[in-house]
């Protein structure tokens, strides 16, 4: 007999309504009992076995990348017991012996310890993989372990290139894995709040937003250093051009280090972009599409980079000289209204009562996180797609790597998101890939 | 040092190997002289000649300057066949060439790419690989009898980077290469350049005695084919190299809606593997195909917690009134993860049914669980909870009123602020408070100008939390004449 089939012949009438509410406050698991009576069946048949039979198989991942960002995925991982870490890879013995001895006085054990991220995927019982690596080696890491059928968490941006984020959506679409970006803003209160009341249209019609990204300094070329014998410095370069030894040029440092070159990511474009891009996705409703102009500082002698959606809202990057807002990280301008949203659960909204808002049963609510990482692991055992799934974090990623595409060639582009193209500007369009260094091919 | 040496044998090289037209183009005094930037070692100056040299490209090459890459192409060239220009120079040079280098660049590439100098010579390759045409494909396949096997690799991809169909025969023959390595890449090459010919040319080899590794590329590779047959995907599916190609078979499969879903739904349902049940689960339930949701569902009875937890996941695919009532019975009977994801799903799916275990987890549950219904509490399409809510807040039991004073923080109810104002002066000082609690967070302009009125007429504590309250809101969006009045109390 087919067990839905009996579920279908439950009672689908508003029983509920003819109850008395007391009697049903009071004990509503009673009330549920009754309303399903007809069709309940014991725990020990529907194969629960009692309480606690939930989703409960450990999950073993591995970390890759131990610079500064894999140290809160670290701690986190090995503070929970649904999770089991049982390999470290890094290119620095320096970082993986740390690594180490943070697991053995965390858990009283050691685990395995990698120099090639292949050794990692070779392994069958690592289900998943956080990869916290520099940008450039994201894509490259993330296919292969999809396509050795594990899940991903990877930092943000999720890729370094527009092509390397198609081959990611592709593969992940083709392996189903779960693969969760690591753009946490979604998985804040206040954030998603914003989002929702843009989405709703309680500012009215978006017109301008203002994102605050901050700067880092010019790159340089580090005179060449010697190679410390701990790192193996080729494999960190990895697909990206060579270039001589300097520890500037590796350091993970949020002021610069590795993130000020265009070699290894977007700069502040990949940085805090692809953060607050991603929420100014979301709130528009955006995350399947993207804008279609983006045109450089300096351009026409604009004093800002911006990019604009098909309907002309127009995104800017910083605050330009007239500072309303300046606190704020993001700040949405509707015709209605103001939402304005920071990390810190910093949310302030014009008219100020709006942040009071609660949602009307018919509004679209916004996909709910309070945990990033839970919020993955959850998705690992349910396979359902996570709050910054794969084509998110493509999309947003775009957007990152278009704003630094027409930043460095110093010209406005035009992109189509549908055919997901650079319209019109054949040379521009080679950027949406880089040549990468041997043996680092993609995929290959 | 070995290094200097072949950078000096380099340069000499490179002067022989690169002809070009004596002819000057527009960029030709400008690329010498970013050229000769190179040789100041100070870093912010190599910087600053590496981003010279990438402006004036990107100037040349912009989308109104006609022939601009043939012209900068030329000039390019010219200053990568000067002794003088300095290795560093050359390398940028090369970089640019590999963005915008037209066919006339291949031939002084190709000499390049054969140099003693590994950097210089991948640069050319990589420039190579760039340039649209016949020339470069047949000069990178000239190339390849001369490489060692991590040359021919590059080679290889290379031409999967080109997508260059030209070169399927000769990968197929790569397939039974005596080196696993250039064999795999062969087969990842197959994959990338794609179509008809490369498909079955990777179908022939498969079965054929490949080794493991080999096979599991192929498998790769096959799989990428949008027009693979279903024969195919089927063997990799039963007898796949890896777990991970077997999976994706499985879910290729599934997703065709073909007979063959439901023979393979069975098989992928009944594996020992936890992934394999997962897909199964997931794809029979995403199908949309009534045969495969049945017998996913059908299974149900036997599953275990983590197949329930894939299971409540997929729950979205199928009709309402079905997910809700195996929503609701993994709910009764799971822990308190299930209950979790139970709880997303009700709010998406439930219906008055789903009342009644919402309020309890609301009142009763977890701080997790607790967060989660009241997510779902606010999200119910179910008008039957705001009249359940409203004849809570008129029952005078204790409980009932203050529960669904709580609800109305989250949940949206057309007249439900007005409800709450009368409570704020209700003689049951917790209805009061509980009025306040709630309308602390969800009051706006007119609800403050209410309760200052309210506050008014009102004595002890009550005045005293109102009071408070005002205080705390009217600052922010308070009108100016409230401010002021709530600054005098």
């Amino acid at each position: 007999m087919l067990l839905y089939a009996l579920f279908l012949d439950s009672n689908t009438q508003p029983v509920m309504k003819k109850i008395s509410r007391r009697t049903a406050l009071k004990s509503s698991l009673k009330t549920a009992a009754a309303i399903s009576a007809p069709i309940f069946l014991p725990s020990s048949v529907l194969g629960l076995g009692g309480k606690n039979t939930g989703p409960n198989s450990r999950i073993n991942i591995g970390l890759i990348g131990h610079g500064k960002i894999m140290h809160g995925h670290r701690k986190y991982h090995l503070g929970r017991d649904s999770v089991e870490v049982v390999a470290l890879c890094d290119v620095d013995s320096r970082k993986l012996d740390a690594a180490l001895a943070e697991v053995k006085e965390t858990k009283g054990r050691g685990c395995d310890t990698y120099e090639y991220y292949e050794d990692v995927m070779a392994r069958s019982d690592v289900d998943a993989v956080v990869v916290g690596t520099p940008d450039h080696w994201h894509a490259q890491i993330s296919i292969e372990a999809m396509k050795n059928g594990k899940d991903v968490y990877v930092e943000k941006p999720m890729t370094l290139t527009i092509e390397e984020g198609k081959v990611m959506r592709e593969t992940c679409e083709r392996y189903g894995n779960i693969l969760q970006v690591g753009s946490q803003q979604r998985s804040n209160g206040a954030f998603r709040k914003a989002a929702e009341l843009v989405l709703n249209g309680y500012i009215g019609k978006v017109h301008t937003i203002h994102a605050r990204l901050g700067a880092f300094p010019e790159p340089t070329q580090y005179k060449e250093e010697p190679i410390p014998p701990e790192l193996n410095y080729d494999r960190w370069l990895g697909p990206a051009p060579w270039e001589p030894y300097n520890f500037e040029r590796i350091k993970g440092d949020y002021g610069g280090g590795w993130r000020r070159f265009w070699d290894y990511g977007s700069r502040k474009n990949g940085d805090w972009g692809a953060h607050h891009y991603d929420i100014i996705q979301w709130a528009l409703g955006r995350d399947d599409t993207g804008p279609v102009e983006f045109v450089p500082k300096g351009y026409k002698g604009g004093t800002e980079q911006y990019y604009v959606y098909e309907d002309g809202t127009k995104i800017i990057r910083g605050y330009g000289r007239q500072g309303s807002g300046r606190e704020h990280m993001i700040h949405f301008y509707g015709e209605e209204g103001e939402v304005m949203v920071s990390r810190g659960d910093k949310l302030d909204t014009k008219v100020a009562s709006l942040k009071n808002m609660v949602l009307k049963p018919g509004d679209t609510r916004l996909y709910e996180s309070s945990d990033h990482r839970a919020d993955w692991l959850n998705s690992i055992r349910t396979r359902k797609q996570p709050i910054c799934h794969v084509e998110i974090g493509h999309r947003t990623a775009t957007i990152c790597h278009l704003s630094g595409i027409s930043e460095r060639l110093k010209r406005p582009l035009r992109w189509d998101p549908v055919k997901e193209t650079i319209v019109g500007d054949a040379e521009a369009a080679k950027w949406m890939s880089r040549p990468r260094r041997a043996p680092y091919g993609l995929l290959g | 040092m070995k290094l200097d040496l072949i950078r000096k044998c380099a340069v000499g090289a490179l002067a022989a190997a690169i002809s070009v037209s004596s002819f000057a183009g527009e960029y030709r005094e400008e690329v010498l002289s970013i050229a000769k930037e190179f040789e100041n070692s100070d870093p912010d100056a190599q910087y600053t000649a590496r981003r010279n040299l990438e402006i004036l490209v990107s100037a040349a090459t912009a989308p109104e300057k006609s022939g601009g890459a043939a012209e900068i192409t030329g000039d390019l060239l010219y200053a990568l066949s000067q002794p003088e220009s300095s290795r560093e120079a050359k390398k940028y040079i090369l970089r640019q060439l590999a963005r915008v280098g037209t066919s006339k660049a291949v031939a002084p590439l190709a000499k390049l790419m054969m140099e003693e100098d590994a950097l210089l010579a991948e640069n050319a390759r990589k420039a190579i690989e760039s340039i649209k045409g016949n020339k470069a494909a047949n000069a990178l396949k000239k190339a390849y009898s001369k490489m060692d096997e991590s040359g021919k690799k590059d080679i290889i991809r290379s031409l999967a980077h080109r997508g260059e169909s030209s070169s399927i025969g000769f990968l197929g023959k790569e397939l039974n290469s005596d080196s696993d390595v250039v064999a795999s890449v062969a087969a990842w090459a197959l994959g990338e350049i794609g179509g008809a010919k490369a498909l079955n040319t990777l179908k022939a080899a498969y079965g054929s005695g490949l080794s493991k590794g080999v096979a599991g590329v192929v498998e790769r590779s096959l799989l990428s084919h949008s027009s693979i047959d279903a024969d195919t995907i089927a063997d990799i599916f039963e007898s796949g190299s890896s777990i991970s190609t077997r999976r994706a078979a499985l879910r290729e499969l599934i997703g065709r809606k073909d007979d063959r879903a439901l023979e393979v739904l069975e098989a992928g349902l009944e594996s020992d593997d936890l992934d394999m049940r997962s897909i199964a689960i997931e794809s029979g339930l995403a199908s949309g195909v009534d045969d495969c949701q049945s017998l996913v569902l059908d299974r149900a009875i036997q599953m275990s917690g983590d197949d329930l937890a894939v299971l409540l996941a997929g729950l979205r695919n199928v009709r309402p009134e079905t997910a809700e009532t195996i929503g609701l019975q993994i709910f009764e009977n799971g822990d308190e993860a299930l209950q979790l994801n139970t709880l997303e799903l009700l709010g998406e799916v439930g219906s008055v049914r789903s009342i009644g275990a919402l309020l309890r987890t609301f009142d009763e549950g977890s701080r997790a669980l607790k967060i989660k219904a009241s997510l779902a509490l606010a999200q119910l399409d179910s008008p039957a909870l705001n009249d359940w809510l409203n004849d809570m807040l008129s029952s005078g039991v204790e409980k009932d009123v203050l529960l669904a004073q709580e609800v109305l923080a989250y949940r949206n109810v057309p007249g439900a602020k007005e409800r709450l104002l009368e409570f704020v002066s209700h003689e049951n000082a917790d209805f009061s408070k509980g009025a306040l609690k709630t309308l602390s967070v969800i009051a706006d302009e007119s609800d403050l100008d209410q309760l200052y009125s309210i506050s008014r007429k009102s004595t002890g504590e009550t005045e005293r939390l109102i009071i408070s309250l005002l205080k705390k809101l009217a600052p922010e969006f308070g009108s100016e004449s409230l401010k002021s009045r709530v600054e005098a109390l």
